[in-house]
């Protein structure tokens, strides 16, 4: 995929999240404006954006939008639900457009018929009269009149041309081109605008007025006429003057205008004969070194000789050039058809060669192919010819015109520095976004040099023991003392890198609590709170799934209907809190609602029939083991199954998607009052503390997140229940298991010096169990990294870590162990 | 030299594709996220021959942009193309008296990108 294609559906799903939002947030304040605008602007962009992509269903669909919010905006259609529903509509589409987009690369076309039916839906909220409006407007009305031609006399040349194009059946265009005075205010530059016309035959520049004088001209104001004549088709003159349309008046010139200029005497000789003849034109030939009246190569020929002959003459091969200017200028004679001038030149050769200087031949030159003398026609105030030879003889009448106003290019550098003051602080962008694949990256690095870190005290122990330099042996641990805890910061920064405020996920509910409170007939009001605390990106990802199955279930089973509630004396609004905090290194999520609660009378019931208990355990479980048991697999307390939670999901699921981040899942619930789940998940799951722990002379980690604690146990106090052991603890029965058979290793386990056993108290599926080990050793601090390749295969292992000494751990995953036992 | 050309839209989608279609042309592009963010670009030395502004944006949209633009010293004859998915006549109009030199409707393919470029800034 294409890194355009990828910015394009990440921004317009931020987009879309945020449309929702908006839509949301102008449900509870229809008049806020400033909302509104936002909305517009965000379906605005993202039409503006789909148009880069060939994807005309979203076009289409946004296009609508964009549409109808225009026409909310201006006051022409009122807010309403109905409204919000089906942009929102509109918006699922398009991110379910940009979905299928970004997996297939190309959209089907079996949707084409929705997004003509969303597209029309948006539409129709439109006033019938705003429909038209918003329709593309149809061919563009033409903007000028076209009045009489108001023709100047051209110059002969521009005469002979236009004569020349119109014989090659080019249609002639008249444009008189005023530009704004202050145009230049505008970036505009109307000198380069004219000379880029298309087909441009001829061009002149003229005051609009008589220049002022020098004092108080103001060069910045273009006071300049622009007469053009083109040979290009009145759409190409449009097009090339869109910007400027309203100055531009644009006539085609009439066929009896052309003939009249055919049928004048002595002008139906060829265009460059006749241009031969006229001297003032201001002819615009701009590929053309010369204004001269000549076909381009001539002109330039000249150019080029007069140059030559121009140059120095003191040098060895005068001669020789001399003889070449003039070759060059019989063949301009001939292709001119001026042979009898060739006596002429001979000559001048004759006597610019016996002179040994170019001078003679010069002054054939000028006199036979006179420079224009650019004298100024009665209307124009100058007729500039728009190349350099042209401006050089400007140059020499400067003194007799006024100057004209050249388009002035922005004042220089220095200026730039006036602007500058010390309150202008750039308010750059915040913050920058980074592929997630080089954050991981540093991640990697940090880890690995944290274990490369962790060698630095062993060093120290062979420096002293080994080698008995003690003195290095404490140089080594002071520095290694700086590195651990630059180190710690180093990974610390990393981290919180990696943290996200958990609105990400939050912020969704508040479209999914509208729509299923609506659908279920409900009224419900969400109420978040501590949006900004953050969290580790992976557990904030893992945290969304869950989170929703929850909602639902309390806007499905929790909170009862209006009139329900109004017979409970509760407000018929009901409510739902989602509450996040920070405790230690835990995130904490609370979800409670005001609804039914859950009846421990029911559940024990609905556990009965469903076989998970028994009569004898319902008779004994206490009532917040039963409200537990909705996390027994295979339970739904739905009585029936609605397409909101009953979606084949259970509560065991949701505890399930928790308890993978290394979260914690608990529920209280009273009868009537609410239900409180309370979700609490690791900060971070980069780094893993865990225990070490040694069995049968092997050392393996156990997630911190499991042990519940480390206990000695006599081997005099264990209970033998058939072939299973248990230990009482606290008054408690809990069952015993060895590591060294968990991990089929038939080796009994050691006891200590006092003939105690190690146990390691575990939590799984919500009840103790002891795992019998040889001995504890210390927590560490290590970055799993998850089994590789064909290892993935041993369940029992969640993956392995370095040691600071270079040693290997393999980390135990306790559930899977116990769970397979 | 190259020419510069700023970039000034608050879509990073769009930002992207015009300043890939400028670079293959061989022009140099900055971008600026918003109106706010392109005129402290600007009043910290960047010095562009040509802005390119969508109208639409938060914080401060392309018409203001360009007003205050105008004001800078310094930039008050650079060429300024307002990018605009309105094809109606009086957006463009609010442009121009805006300041703007002309107006592109988006989506901008490259070719037509730098016919209108050309057609506003000599040299190009």
């Amino acid at each position: 995929m294409n890194a355009l294609l990828e910015q394009f559906l990440a921004e317009t799903k931020e987009a879309l999240q945020a449309i929702a939002d908006n839509l949301l947030q102008l449900e509870k304040e229809p008049a806020n404006d400033r909302l509104l605008s936002e909305l517009f602007r965000l379906v605005h962009t993202l039409k503006g954006n789909s148009g880069l992509f060939d994807l005309p269903e979203l076009t289409r669909v946004l296009h609508a939008g964009e549409d109808l919010l225009d026409a909310v905006r201006q006051g022409q259609v009122g807010y309403s639900r109905l409204l919000a529903d089906r942009l929102l509509d509109a918006a699922d589409y398009v991110g379910m457009l940009c979905d299928e987009f970004e997996a297939q690369g190309r959209v089907d076309s079996r949707h084409i018929e929705t997004s003509v039916g969303l597209a029309e839906a948006l539409r129709q909220l439109i006033a019938p009269a705003a429909v038209g409006e918003a329709e593309p407007s149809g061919p563009p009305v033409p903007r000028h009149e076209l009045s009489p031609p108001d023709l100047p006399d051209l110059p002969e040349a521009a005469q002979a041309a236009a004569d020349h194009a119109a014989r090659q059946g080019l249609s002639l265009h008249w444009l008189c081109y005023r530009p704004l005075e202050e145009c230049f205010f505008q970036g505009d530059d109307p000198f380069h605008q004219a000379r880029l016309t298309p087909g441009l035959v001829w061009g002149g520049i003229a005051a609009r007025q008589e220049w002022p004088d020098l004092a108080e001209f103001d060069p910045y104001r273009c006071l300049l006429d622009f007469r053009l004549l083109s040979s290009a088709t009145l759409p190409e003159l449009e097009e090339h003057f869109r910007y400027v349309s309203e100055q531009v008046k644009i006539v085609p010139l009439p066929e009896e205008f052309l003939r009249r200029q055919q049928t004048t005497p002595g002008q139906q000789s060829l265009p460059e004969e006749l241009a031969a003849e006229s001297s003032t034109s201001g002819f615009p030939d701009n590929k053309t070194g010369g204004t001269a009246p000549f076909p381009p190569a001539v002109g330039d020929l000249l150019a080029a000789q007069r140059e030559i002959l121009t140059m120095p003459d003191d040098v060895p091969w005068l001669p020789g050039r001399i003889k070449a200017a003039a070759a060059s200028l019989t063949g301009c004679l001939i292709a001119l058809g001026r042979q009898e001038e060739k006596d002429g030149l001979e000559t001048a050769l004759n006597a610019a060669l016996a002179e040994s200087s170019s001078q003679p031949l010069l002054a054939w030159l000028n006199r036979q192919f006179p420079l224009p003398t650019a004298e100024p026609l009665p209307q124009f105030a100058r007729i500039s010819a728009w190349s350099q030879t042209a401006a050089e003889t400007l140059s020499e009448q400067s003194a007799q015109a006024p100057p004209v106003a050249e388009p002035p290019h922005p004042p220089g550098d220095g200026e730039t520095k006036f602007g500058r003051r010390a309150d202008d602080v750039l308010v750059g962008a915040k913050s920058i976004k980074v592929d997630q694949f080089k954050i991981d990256r540093l991640m990697n690095l940090i880890g690995e040099m944290v274990v490369a870190k962790n060698a630095l005290p062993y060093l120290a122990d062979r420096a002293e023991t080994i080698y008995g330099i003690r003195d290095l042996s404490r140089e080594i641990k002071a520095q290694y003392a700086i590195i651990h805890r630059i180190a710690g910061e180093m990974q610390d920064s990393i981290m919180q890198v990696r943290m996200m405020p958990i609105s990400l996920v939050l912020q969704r509910f508040h479209r999914l609590v509208r729509d299923t409170s609506q659908k279920l007939g409900k009224q419900v009001n969400l109420v978040l709170q501590g949006e900004e605390t953050e969290a580790d990106k992976n557990v904030i990802e893992a945290l969304g799934d869950p989170l929703v199955h929850i909602v639902r279930n309390s806007l499905d089973h929790g909170i009862e209907s209006p009139d329900h509630r109004r017979s409970l004396g509760k407000p018929a609004t009901g409510t739902i809190v989602i509450r996040a905090s920070q405790e230690s290194d835990r995130v904490i999520i609370e979800i409670s609602d005001d609804g039914r609660g859950i009846d421990p009378l029911v559940i024990k019931h609905k556990a009965y029939e469903k076989g998970i208990l028994n009569a004898e355990q319902m008779a004994r479980i206490s009532d917040q083991e039963a409200v537990n048991l909705v996390f027994a697999a295979g339970f739904s307390t739905a009585e029936t199954v609605s397409d909101l939670s009953g979606r084949g999901v259970g509560m065991d699921v949701v505890r399930n998607a928790v308890e993978k981040v290394n979260g914690i899942l608990s529920l209280e619930s009273e009868k009537g009052k609410g239900t409180r789940l309370r979700l609490s998940l690791p900060l971070s799951m980069a780094v893993t503390n865990v225990m070490i722990v040694e069995t049968n002379r092997q050392i393996f980690g156990v997630p911190m997140e499991s042990v519940l604690e480390t206990v000695r146990v006599p081997t005099e106090s264990i209970y033998r229940i058939k072939e299973h052991q248990a230990i009482v603890l606290r008054g408690r029965i809990v069952p015993l298991l060895n590591l060294n058979s968990l991990l089929d290793m038939n080796i009994p386990p050691e006891t200590n010096a006092e003939g105690e056993l190690a146990v390691l108290l575990v939590r799984h599926a919500g009840e103790s169990v002891g795992i019998i080990v040889d001995d504890f050793r210390e927590t560490v601090e290590i970055i799993l990294k998850p089994m590789h390749s064909v290892l993935t295969g041993l369940a029992a292992y969640a993956g392995s870590a370095l040691l600071g000494n270079g040693s290997v751990l393999l980390v135990l995953d306790i559930k899977e162990i116990l769970s397979c036992r | 030299m190259a020419k510069t050309v700023m970039v000034v839209d608050d879509s990073a989608t769009m930002r992207l594709s015009l300043k890939s279609a400028l670079e293959v042309n061989g022009f140099k592009v900055e971008c600026a996220g918003d109106g706010i963010l392109a005129l402290n670009q600007l009043k910290v030395g960047s010095k562009p021959d040509l802005i390119i502004t969508d109208i639409n944006m938060p914080n401060m949209g392309g018409l203001e942009f360009i007003k205050k633009l105008r004001a800078l010293p310094g930039f008050r004859f650079i060429p300024v193309l307002a990018l605009t998915t309105e094809s109606k006549q009086e957006k463009r109009d609010e442009a121009k008296k805006n300041g703007a030199t002309g107006w592109l409707v988006k989506p901008v393919a490259g070719p037509d990108l730098v016919k209108v470029i050309k057609q506003v800034l000599p040299g190009a």
